[in-house]
């Protein structure tokens, strides 16, 4: 079906409905998924590639059991097939150490600061959709009406490669 | 000059010539004058003669003359005698060139050396040998054998030989005399007083030097200063003075009492810097003597030598028993000054230990005041929105209960709510399973599973509640339901968290109190393990409570112990981490509590310091703000009559806490240790 997903990793289940909630925008034209720690977010970015799907935006906590986000962030980017995935660290832990190893290292996008504004993290993701789309050269057209962003017009005026 | 024992063999001799005749004459010159008394050697190598030379000395036989002709095989004449010369014991040998006049050449130089000490003509006649001997051989005697006179008398000119030896005995005679007087006076001296030597003295000084100077000294008044060059001497006649010496700016006596009577006397005979300063005590008066006067004195009178050499060797006598006190004193000194040091350093480990404690005190009640007002300042809005939650709860349910409409919402907020906590991968499972049942969209089937809604079967109930209600409906209301009840719920659970950790906080400022409770052993373990969960989250926790009574105590301090115990646990565990609590009550009237990790165990040397003050594996960091270190646990169990120990061992280090169900006997609150 080859829809884009973003996909919630929290521990705390608090958290994971909120973000779920701020992210009811999104419902329409993206898979949401989320997961509780490392593993389960291997199982769902698996069933995720199997389905023919692809993971677009990831929403990582810093303090997971037993590892942290940004150790997790550092292992996707390394991944080939997962090095486009944008990824966001949703966090109020993380310290600069961390933080500089995820830019560095874990191709971090984006930082959100928790406590967060549904506002703000809607427009975080949006950005970071229309980044994963342009990047990838997936057709815009479809998701003009949600994430209204000039970039996906101009891509669409230059026609470049719309079937 | 090695002077041999008598020998009794014949003095020996020694002659190398080419012609054996010259040797031949002098033998019989010898053997007429002196018959057996002396041997001669014939040679004609001179480097054969300088070895029956040294064997010679080597026998201890007399080797009185040395006759040497020139021309001589090995060695020539010359260069034997500078051999010769150059051989101490050979030196008293006197040695003869046999030669002509113009002969002598290179010999004027050997003579002016004393390596040469005569001339003889190889033909010579006996007349002049004879001279020659009487010359040299008397010289010889005198000077080096006087054992040969009886031997060489016919030989020696007797004259001279009597003036050399009638000067010696006139020495002999001087000298024996004087030692007869040392000897005498000595012994007269050796019974007198110091007062009777010294009166004996001045009255011989008196004597002598016309009544020298005497001079008076107010007390303080300086004699003499260290360092100054000797000269003088002081006899004191009354008063006192002391010795001392200046060091590091303090005067220190030295002598006070065994300063004697005669001062300066020491370095005079010494001839070295003055060593004492000497400084009047009382009112003193002194005769003083310049070092003139002193040996113009003993030389007109050896008696009062010796009452110096007596002054001397009493005084040193006495300085010297003062001195063995002196270092006596110092030792112990010494000993005291160790012993002292020894306690200074003990009371400055004290006091470092007292001082890290007071920080960790003070760091833990700055904590506390921290802590209590953040807790007293949160308590109230916790509060506020925990009832706020509460009367949404009721608002939103008593505004929808009566709207028809609203059937399915009605019933949904409630399930909501009661869902029980799932991981993320059954809630996967069942909003699958359902978006599947439904035909619906993953993430409407999602949101329905969020409102209670596991299957087609819930959905028909809410279905069969709305009636005529169109399906969209019914999901819409089942949706917003859904979110209301989590919100609800997770506002609920969230805000008791909060105020549960508010509490916990409370009970830890209050730390310093020193008030004791009826407390439950148990939930101030709990009560930590909430403080903690943030740390205890990677690891497994294992709790096993036993039933216990309450205790008499101070919670707050005992949840410090906790805190530590657990908090040093979690740092220590292995992989996968497991912490295991557990309480007992071991016998009656006593509670137990042991904190075991799974970690690789405490490092052995480290076991025997793990309860003092200034140890920690940590570099002192304040872990969570909280952790106080095993030695300020140990202060708190110990105040509650309780006793904390720990075995370790890789894989499994158990901390075991004894607590009593009453404490003995509490201190007062900061009552001095």
């Amino acid at each position: 079906m080859n829809r884009i997903t973003i996909l919630s990793l929290d521990d705390e289940p608090e958290v994971r409905q909120a973000i779920t909630r701020d992210l009811e925008p999104f419902t329409d034209l993206f898979r949401i998924e989320v997961a509780e720690d490392v593993e389960d977010a291997r199982e769902v970015i698996q069933s995720i590639d199997d389905e023919g799907d692809r993971v677009g935006v990831i929403l990582c906590d810093h303090r997971l059991p037993g590892t942290t986000g940004v150790e997790f962030l550092i292992q996707l980017e390394a991944e080939e097939n997962h090095q486009g995935i944008r990824k966001v660290l949703v966090t109020g832990q993380a310290d600069q150490q961390d933080t500089i190893r995820a830019i560095n290292t874990g191709g971090l996008d984006h930082y959100i600061a928790k406590p967060w504004q549904a506002g703000t993290l809607q427009t975080i993701v949006r950005e970071q959709l229309t980044g994963y789309i342009l990047d990838q050269d997936i057709d815009p057209i479809p998701f003009l009406s949600q994430l209204n962003d000039p970039r996906l017009l101009d891509r669409i005026a230059k026609g470049s490669r719309i079937d | 000059m090695n002077h041999h024992e008598y020998s009794t063999m014949p003095s020996l001799v020694l002659c190398a010539h080419r012609d054996p005749a010259v040797s031949v004459r002098l033998r019989e010159a010898f053997d007429s004058a002196v018959p057996g008394m002396v041997e001669v050697e014939a040679f004609t190598d001179g480097e054969e003669l300088a070895n029956r030379a040294g064997s010679v000395i080597a026998e201890s036989r007399d080797l009185p003359l040395i006759f040497a002709g020139i021309d001589l095989d090995g060695l020539d004449g010359i260069e034997l005698l500078r051999l010769l010369q150059n051989a101490p014991p050979l030196r008293s040998s006197r040695k003869v060139l046999l030669a002509v006049a113009d002969e002598t050449g290179d010999a004027d130089m050997l003579l002016q050396r004393g390596a040469l000490h005569g001339r003889l003509d190889p033909e010579f006649d006996n007349e002049s040998l004879k001279r020659l001997l009487r010359n040299l051989l008397t010289d010889f005697v005198v000077d080096s054998a006087p054992h040969l006179i009886d031997d060489l008398h016919p030989l020696l000119d007797l004259r001279s030989l009597a003036g050399a030896f009638s000067c010696a005995r006139d020495n002999l005679h001087q000298l024996n005399k004087r030692l007869g007087e040392v000897e005498r006076s000595v012994i007269a001296v050796d019974g007198m007083s110091d007062d009777k030597i010294e009166a004996e003295m001045i009255d011989e000084f008196d004597r002598l030097l016309d009544h020298p100077e005497r001079r008076k000294y107010e007390p303080a008044d300086v004699l003499v200063n260290e360092g100054e060059e000797p000269g003088t001497i002081w006899i004191i006649l009354s008063g006192r003075v002391k010795l001392y010496r200046t060091i590091e700016g303090d005067d220190v006596t030295f002598h006070s009492e065994s300063a004697g009577r005669i001062v300066g006397l020491m370095s005079l005979s010494l001839q070295s810097p003055v060593f004492f300063s000497c400084r009047a005590v009382t009112e003193t008066t002194a005769l003083v003597l310049s070092r003139e006067q002193v040996s113009s004195a003993i030389h007109r009178s050896p008696g009062l030598s010796n009452y110096l050499i007596t002054v001397i060797l009493r005084s040193m006598a006495r300085r010297n028993r003062r001195s063995a006190q002196l270092l006596v004193q110092v030792r112990k000194l010494n000993h005291r000054l160790a012993d002292q040091r020894d306690e200074l350093a003990a009371t400055l480990a004290e006091l470092r230990a007292t001082q890290d404690r007071l920080v960790d005190t003070t760091k833990m009640a700055t904590l506390g005041n921290l802590a209590a007002g953040m807790a007293h300042e949160l308590n109230n809005p916790i509060s506020a929105i925990l009832k706020t939650a509460e009367h949404l709860n009721q608002d939103i349910e008593g505004l929808i209960s009566n709207v028809p409409d609203l059937a399915v919402a009605a019933a949904a907020i409630p399930a909501a709510k009661r869902i029980p906590p799932r991981s993320t991968r059954d809630e996967r499972r069942l909003r699958n399973q359902l978006a599947k049942e439904l035909g619906i969209n993953p993430n409407m089937a999602a949101r329905l599973v969020a409102a209670g809604v596991e299957d087609r079967e819930d959905f028909e109930r809410y279905r069969g509640l709305a009636k005529t209600t169109p399906d969209e409906v019914v999901i819409q209301q089942l949706d917003h339901a859904g979110q209301i009840g989590s919100s609800l719920r997770n506002i609920t659970n969230c805000s008791s968290r909060v105020a549960a950790l508010v509490r916990s906080l409370k009970v830890y400022a209050r730390a310093d109190e020193h008030h004791l409770e009826k407390t439950d052993l148990n939930s101030t373990l709990d009560d930590v393990l909430l403080i903690l969960a943030n740390r205890l989250r990677d690891i497994d926790l294992v709790k096993h409570y036993a039933d216990l009574p309450l205790l008499l105590a101070n919670p707050s301090q005992l949840q410090q112990v906790w805190t530590n115990l657990i908090s040093n646990a979690v740092q220590a565990v292995g992989d996968p981490g497991l912490v295991t609590i557990t309480t007992s009550s071991p016998r009656p009237g006593w509670l137990r509590v042991e904190v075991e990790d799974n970690g690789v165990g405490i490092p052995e040397e480290a076991r025997d310091h793990l309860f003092e003050a200034r140890f920690t594996t940590r570099s002192g960091r304040v872990e969570f703000g909280l952790g106080l270190g095993l030695p300020i646990s140990r202060n708190i169990i110990q105040q509650h009559g309780g006793d904390i120990r720990f075995e370790s061992q890789s894989g499994r280090t158990v901390f075991t806490v004894d607590l009593p169900d009453t404490p003995p006997n509490i201190p007062e609150p900061n009552a001095p240790q």
